[in-house]
């Protein structure tokens, strides 16, 4: 054994597979299986698990989270946390994006009437003001995913966690960079449609008869 | 002067909060007719070309557009009414700042033609013979007023409307600047655009058909006769501007 990975990870030991060779005499021993299916599905890993248990009577099968308890509750725990920052990160993109949308409308009030008053369609003022939130929006996901790539980049050269040799590194994968861009760009889109449904709908009259 | 009325207006009431702006406005505009709305300040002329030009609803009376009450159809087909019919020369030239005057200019025409380059040439065209030639690049937020206005004339001109409702479009122009916009106006006049305009100035009043008075939000001669078998091109000799005691130059 090489040593207990984690703070409370009584059950459980990690030793790379030279080390079990060398103390069983036997270079393909284990004492369990554990299975991890692609994006960590765990559901698949414990199907996985069970049907090799099923053909395989001796061998002990897990997937890779039931392993232990201790490792469960992390990983719930790391979820929990990731969803409530994960929340906490839309409204702060919603806010701003609302705040910014709104002050840019407030500001064309005018110049939205004027178009109004030219003869265009309220679908048309919407649209413009909506693809101007989508373009802010899309500013936005390019430049964090910039960011979010050099970040994984420089993860992957210099790992989170790093023992022995049980390293973790950040995963990049194609729905890991894709889904938080589409989030962040679908809830700057419902941000950006509150502003550009109200300047659509201004009266030009009340706008175009002030004098500034 | 050529055809029947164009717009007509009748019963007009408008109100903001418990003040009435506009108590029983009625008028009737014929096609190639000129009209000059006077009135002291916050007598409700802007008001009644908001009413007219289907800017804002009337809280009583009727509006018809060559026989259309635009407020008897839906939000589309009247923004495609102001679109093709009506042209607005506002008090503020009210131009896109950040837009060049000859996009200023082609907007209203892009948005019903759909050919950016013909709206385009169409707004050369027009900038060209008011003048402006040599400013069609420069945007609308550096022009100044003078230029901006004779800019906005363009644009309510661009698609060739039946009606143009023009808000004091000469207030903020020098003596030429002026003859160039009412010159312009009288050419479209000409061709049988019916031309609104709201004014306090009596020498912009002189080159209209009629005068038509307002005070309260009344209009006190809704029915002046129109001059009828004039020229508005030639001002060889004074206009009767009904009964008002003003002459032309």
């Amino acid at each position: 054994m090489r040593g207990l990975v984690g703070f409370a990870a009584l059950d459980s030991v990690f030793v790379d597979w030279g080390f079990l060779a060398s103390e069983t005499g036997d270079d393909r021993s284990a004492s369990a299986l554990l299975v991890w299916a692609r994006n960590g599905d765990v559901e698949l890993a414990r199907q996985i698990a069970s049907t090799i248990e099923r053909l395989f009577p001796d061998a002990t099968a897990l997937s890779w989270l039931d392993d232990s308890r201790y490792l469960r509750s992390i990983v719930g725990a790391v979820q929990a946390l990731e969803s409530i920052a994960g929340g906490m990160s839309l409204f702060g993109v919603i806010i701003p994006v609302l705040s910014l949308l709104y002050i840019d409308a407030l500001h064309r009030r005018r110049q939205v009437s004027l178009l109004s008053a030219i003869g265009f369609r309220e679908r048309e003022i919407f649209l413009i003001f909506f693809a101007k939130a989508l373009m802010v929006g899309m500013a936005g996901v390019l430049l964090g995913a910039g960011v979010g790539w050099g970040l994984l980049g420089y993860f992957n050269l210099h790992p989170i966690y790093n023992y022995e040799k049980f390293v973790i590194r950040p995963a990049i994968t194609v729905g890991n960079m894709l889904s938080p861009m589409l989030l962040v760009l679908a809830t700057t889109a419902l941000a950006g449609s509150l502003p550009a449904w109200q300047v659509a709908r201004v009266n030009p009259s009340d706008t175009l008869r002030r004098i500034e | 002067m050529s055809g029947g009325p164009i717009l007509v207006a009748e019963g007009l009431v408008r109100r903001r909060g418990d003040k009435t702006v506009i108590a029983g406005a009625s008028l009737a505009l014929e096609a190639g007719e000129s009209v000059a709305l006077m009135g002291p300040s916050g007598c409700g002329k802007t008001t009644l070309l908001h009413l007219l030009g289907v800017l804002d609803r009337p809280a009583a009376g009727t509006v018809a557009i060559e026989g259309v009450n635009p407020w008897t159809i839906g939000r589309n087909a009247r923004a495609a009414l102001r679109l093709r019919r009506i042209g607005f020369v506002f008090q503020q030239s009210n131009l896109m700042p950040f837009l060049s005057a000859r996009d200023n200019v082609s907007l209203p025409a892009w948005r019903l033609g759909g050919n950016r380059r013909a709206a385009l040439a169409q707004a050369d065209q027009l900038l060209d013979r008011f003048g402006l030639g040599a400013r069609i690049t420069a945007p609308g937020g550096v022009l100044s007023l003078g230029e901006a206005q004779r800019v906005a004339t363009d644009r309510a001109l661009v698609n060739r409307p039946a009606i143009i409702l023009a808000d004091e479009p000469t207030g903020s122009l020098d003596s030429a600047a002026t003859e160039a916009v009412l010159d312009s106006f009288d050419e479209i006049v000409l061709q049988g655009t019916a031309l609104l305009v709201a004014t306090h100035d009596a020498r912009v009043a002189s080159r209209m058909h009629r005068i038509v008075r307002m005070e309260d939000g009344r209009l006190l001669l809704p029915g002046a006769p129109v001059v009828h078998g004039r020229d508005p091109l030639d001002r060889s000799s004074p206009i009767e501007l009904n009964g008002l005691g003003l002459h032309s130059d």
